[in-house]
C-alpha cells in the first residue's frame, strides 16, 4: 500500500514539475507527426550518367550541359582527350513535385532525346514510413547521324527506346544508394552486332563529404548485350553544388549520355585506361511557384 | 495495483489539462533577410506556440521543413546546406515573460508589451536570449508577436565564403501566435 501511495505522489508531482519547468516538452508531444518526405537523395538529378530519384521541384526548368572530353589515354598529342568533345544540350522541367520531363541532343551520333521520369513512390518517415523511393524513366532517342555506307534506313530505324525503374534510398544523411533495372531496345542491329536489347542494372551511389561536395559512383554491369565489343559503363564523380548550379565532375569510360549509349554501347574499357574526364553542369530556373 | 497506477496517471494528467494555458498549433513564422544579390523570405504556417498562464512561461516550436521558399531550390538548400534539417529538425524556444501576471491579460485595451527570457535553439546551438512580445486581444483570441533578430553566424550555420553575397548574415525573424 505504501508503494502505491508512493507511486501516486510520484507521478503526481511529477507530471506537477512536467506541467511546470518543461512546457515545451509538453508542447512537442502535441504536435501530430505530419508526412516527412525524404529531401536531397541526390544533388542532381544524374548521378552521373544515368538519372537518379531526384525530381525537380514543380515549376523547376533546368538547363543541363553535359561534356565528355576523349579518353585520358589519347595521349599528349591530343591533350589526354581535351581535343575532343561530346556535348548535350538540354532542357528539363517538372510541371510537378513528381514528374519532370526532358529533351537534349547530343553532339555524339547527332542524337536527339526526349524522356520522361515519374516518381510513383516517396521514400519518408512521419505519419507513415516509406523505405525506398522509386521513379519509373522512360527515354527515345533518335540518331541522326549519316551512315557512310549506302544502306537505306527509316526513321523508325534509327531510334532506341529505353525503360527504367529508379530504387534508392537515402540510408543516412551522408549515403545514399540507388538500384536501376534497365531495358533498352534498339530498332536497328549492325552488322557487327549480335542482339537488339540490352538488359543491366544500374548500381549507383552518393557519400556526402561537406554539406556541398560528394562523391559519385555508378556502374552498370549487362546481363544482356548487344555484342562483345560493348564493355559495362562505369564512372566515378564528384559533385559540387554553389546556389543555383550543380557542378558534377566525373571519370567515365562512355562516351555518350543518353541511357541507350552508356549502358549498352560503350566500346571503351575503364580499366584499360580508356577513361574520359566529363562534366555536367545544371542551372536550375523558378519559372512557375511551386 | 494497475487500476491505481493508471489513476496516478490519470491524476497526473488532469494537472496538466488544468494548467492554464493557451496555445495555437498553426502559428506563423517567417524570415527574411536582404542579401546584396537576393532577398531571402520563408514561412512556416504549422508553428506551436503555448503561453502559460499560471506562470507566465512561452514555449514555441517548428519543424525547419515546414518552412517554404518562394525558389524550391532555396528551400532545398536551407534544409541541406545551411539548417541541416535531417540533423536538427526543430527550431524551438522556451521561455518565460518579465514580471508576469496573468490578470495583466484580461483586459488589453490596445496593446502590451513585454519582454520575455529565454533559450533559443536553432541548428542545435542554444542561446540565451531576451525578445520582445506584443500582445493584442482579437475577440477570445490572444494574438502574441514578436519580432527579433537572429545572427545566423551565432548558431554555427555556415556560409561558403563564395556565397557570401547571396546570403546575409542577419535574419529578421516574426512570429505570431493566435492563443486560444
Amino acid at each position: 500500500m505504501l508503494r502505491v501511495t508512493l507511486i501516486i505522489l510520484l507521478t503526481i508531482t511529477g507530471s506537477l514539475a512536467f506541467a511546470q519547468d518543461d512546457l515545451l516538452a509538453d508542447l512537442m508531444a502535441e504536435q501530430e507527426p505530419s508526412e516527412n518526405l525524404t529531401t536531397s537523395t541526390f544533388k542532381g538529378t544524374r548521378i552521373i550518367n544515368g538519372h537518379s530519384v531526384e525530381i525537380r521541384k514543380k515549376g523547376t526548368l533546368e538547363f543541363i550541359i553535359s561534356h565528355r572530353f576523349g579518353t585520358l589515354n589519347s595521349g599528349g598529342y591530343n591533350l589526354w582527350g581535351l581535343d575532343q568533345s561530346n556535348i548535350r544540350l538540354a532542357l528539363e522541367y517538372a510541371p510537378s513535385d513528381r514528374f519532370m520531363f526532358g529533351a537534349g541532343r547530343s553532339s555524339f551520333e547527332k542524337t536527339y532525346d526526349g524522356f520522361i521520369k515519374y516518381k510513383f513512390m516517396r521514400q519518408q518517415t512521419g505519419a507513415k514510413t516509406v523505405p525506398f523511393s522509386m521513379v519509373y524513366f522512360g527515354s527515345a532517342t533518335i540518331k541522326t547521324l549519316k551512315r557512310f555506307d549506302d544502306y537505306e534506313i527509316n526513321l523508325s530505324d534509327k531510334m532506341a527506346v529505353t525503360h527504367q525503374i529508379l530504387i534508392a534510398r537515402k540510408v543516412t544523411p551522408a549515403l545514399s544508394l540507388q538500384l536501376t533495372p534497365s531495358y533498352s531496345f534498339y530498332e536497328l542491329i549492325e552488322a557487327n552486332e549480335t542482339g537488339s536489347e540490352v538488359i543491366a542494372l544500374g548500381m549507383g551511389g552518393r557519400l556526402k563529404v561537406t554539406n556541398r561536395v560528394t562523391i559519385n559512383m555508378e556502374y552498370w554491369p549487362q546481363f544482356k548485350d548487344k555484342g562483345d565489343q560493348y564493355h559495362n559503363a562505369f564512372a566515378v564523380g564528384v559533385d559540387i553544388e554553389t546556389g543555383g548550379h550543380v557542378f558534377q565532375i566525373q571519370l567515365t569510360n562512355a562516351t555518350a549520355m543518353l541511357e541507350k549509349g552508356f549502358i549498352g554501347e560503350s566500346t571503351n574499357d575503364f580499366f584499360n585506361g580508356d577513361i574520359h574526364l566529363g562534366f555536367n553542369i545544371s542551372r536550375a530556373f523558378q519559372i512557375a511557384n511551386h | 495495483m494497475i487500476r491505481l497506477t493508471i489513476l496516478s496517471l490519470l491524476i497526473g494528467l488532469t494537472f496538466i489539462a488544468n494548467a492554464q494555458r493557451k496555445m495555437d498549433n498553426q502559428g506563423y513564422a517567417r524570415f527574411f533577410s536582404e542579401a546584396p544579390l537576393e532577398d531571402i523570405e520563408a514561412i512556416n504556417e504549422k508553428a506551436l506556440g503555448v503561453l502559460d498562464f499560471s506562470t507566465g512561461k512561452v514555449a514555441v516550436a517548428m519543424n525547419m521543413k515546414d518552412f517554404h521558399f518562394e525558389k524550391s531550390l532555396m528551400e532545398e538548400h536551407f534544409n541541406e546546406n545551411y539548417i541541416e534539417s535531417d540533423k536538427y529538425p526543430k527550431a524551438t524556444f522556451a521561455g518565460e515573460i518579465a514580471n508576469f501576471k496573468a490578470s495583466d491579460y484580461e483586459n488589453i485595451a490596445d496593446s502590451l508589451t513585454q519582454s520575455v527570457k529565454g533559450k533559443l535553439t536553432i541548428h542545435g546551438v542554444t542561446k540565451d536570449v531576451t525578445l520582445p512580445i506584443t500582445f493584442k486581444k482579437e475577440g477570445d483570441v490572444l494574438v502574441a508577436k514578436s519580432e527579433f533578430i537572429v545572427k545566423i553566424e551565432e548558431y554555427d550555420v555556415e556560409v561558403p565564403t563564395l556565397l557570401i553575397k547571396n546570403i546575409a548574415e542577419e535574419v529578421l525573424v516574426t512570429t505570431i501566435f493566435r492563443l486560444k
